[in-house]
């Protein structure tokens, strides 16, 4: 315990402010990657962070906050689906606000996000939490509260409906250099 | 095939992921969710949450997850508590003194509040279940006797919390269609915040580290330990956390 009682809320704040900076694009990306809209993705991460906030006290591992924070932003993002009026699909009158890297801009990248947005909103948890979060099918499970048969089974079908999916041109060995993954410094 | 199939999945996520753009963080703003999710909760939103220590009736206390009062369960005669299902010696409610039963409870909420701390200080975790029927859960898994359970067994039991936070001063909820609840400690059925006094602080003291109340005043908002019976005596929640 501190001497100064009142010197308890400034460390937990700035401890709190410390990881929000450190974490938030990473969660923002995820976010962004299950939800397809950002304006939602900046949503729930809003959501996430304070919920983490209120529970910050209690989260006395540190090596627990990352897959904590995981655990409620998933929740929120797969809750969202749950919603009716979420379920409506909205006209948009502009192009998306999130521009593709320029590097995968051939038609790839772009088939196979058009792809996962296709997926059940589970199934592309799964999916982004698997591929783009490179967890293992046991972290997946543990963060979505399912087993570990359920995941590979989410991850089977999302590929198999990828593999049907994906032009032929899409299979064959192509030369792209998988890049550095962006954010690595905040993992 | 399968393995370039997921190369190029990877990389087309980290292509769109790395297109997002990442505004400076607003902690004041996350803040004031903080306060606005934590309202929703205290008002009658569900209590269900991600905390990991935390015992609550999935119907809360909101005004959606409320039942009729038809579909409460009886409020019968305490439970037996001859057999405890803790040796006493290990459990966390020994040597915490008993509180006794305050005056100005509607009759039902006073037997259910009798019960309980009769329970509690007997370590007799099943009549706590039998109270709580199948309705208390804990947040995620759904198994808040076996919570109890276990926390007592592996010497971090919360008998002792309960039958403390049972002796702080009650308040009382809104009124939501004729229906009340009751909330030990008081302010964590109390709308709005106001700053602790000297007797709310000695009081959340007793169960409470010194800096999660400093917490508290810093949120202005209650969410430590903290137990709900509905007017119609049903037990609502022992719960810590959001």
């Amino acid at each position: 315990m501190l001497d100064d009682p009142s010197s308890v809320p400034r460390q937990r704040d700035d401890d709190f402010s410390a990881y929000v900076e450190a974490r938030r694009a990473a969660l923002l990306r995820t976010a962004y990657l299950m939800t397809g809209d950002l304006a939602t993705a900046e949503d729930v991460v809003q959501t996430t962070l304070a919920k983490l906030y209120l529970a910050w006290d209690k989260v006395s591992a540190r090596d627990a906050v990352h897959s904590y924070t995981r655990r409620i932003l998933t929740n929120e993002v797969t809750s969202l689906w749950r919603r009716a009026w979420r379920r409506r699909e909205l006209p948009v009158d502009r192009l998306p606000d999130v521009a593709t890297d320029p590097a995968y801009d051939d038609g790839t990248a772009a088939a196979l996000w058009a792809f996962v947005g296709e997926l059940a909103p589970r199934a592309r948890a799964v999916v982004v939490l698997r591929y783009y979060e490179q967890l293992t099918e046991a972290e997946i499970a543990e963060v979505m509260g399912i087993s570990v048969g359920t995941v590979k089974s989410q991850c089977s079908r999302a590929l198999a409906s990828l593999r049907a999916r994906v032009p032929a041109s899409l299979e064959r060995p192509d030369t792209h250099e998988r890049p550095a993954r962006s954010g690595d410094g905040e993992q | 095939m399968d393995m370039d199939l997921e190369q190029q999945l990877t990389a087309a996520l980290e292509g769109r992921a790395s297109g997002v753009p990442v505004a400076p963080a607003d902690l004041g703003a996350v803040r004031s969710r903080a306060r606005s999710i934590r309202r929703r909760r205290a008002a009658g939103g569900a209590v269900a949450g991600a905390a990991v220590v935390a015992l609550v009736v999935p119907v809360a206390m909101g005004l959606g997850g409320l039942r009729s009062a038809s579909e409460a369960p009886p409020v019968g005669p305490a439970p037996a508590t001859s057999t405890p299902s803790v040796p006493a010696k290990v459990c966390s409610s020994t040597g915490v003194a008993k509180p006794t039963l305050p005056a100005g409870l509607p009759p039902a909420v006073a037997t259910t509040w009798q019960q309980i701390v009769d329970a509690a200080a007997a370590c007799d975790l099943s009549a706590l279940e039998a109270l709580g029927a199948d309705a208390i859960t804990s947040y995620g898994d759904k198994q808040g006797i076996t919570n109890l359970r276990r926390w007592e067994r592996e010497g971090d039991g919360k008998l002792g919390v309960l039958l403390k936070v049972m002796a702080t001063t009650s308040g009382v909820g809104p009124d939501l269609g004729g229906v009340r609840f009751y909330g030990w400690p008081a302010l964590s059925v109390r709308h709005t915040w106001s700053p602790l006094t000297s007797a709310e602080r000695a009081e959340l003291e007793t169960f409470q580290k010194p800096s999660e109340v400093a917490s508290f005043e810093e949120m202005q908002m209650y969410y430590g330990w903290r137990v709900g019976i509905r007017s119609d005596g049903t037990w609502l929640y022992f719960v810590a956390g959001d």
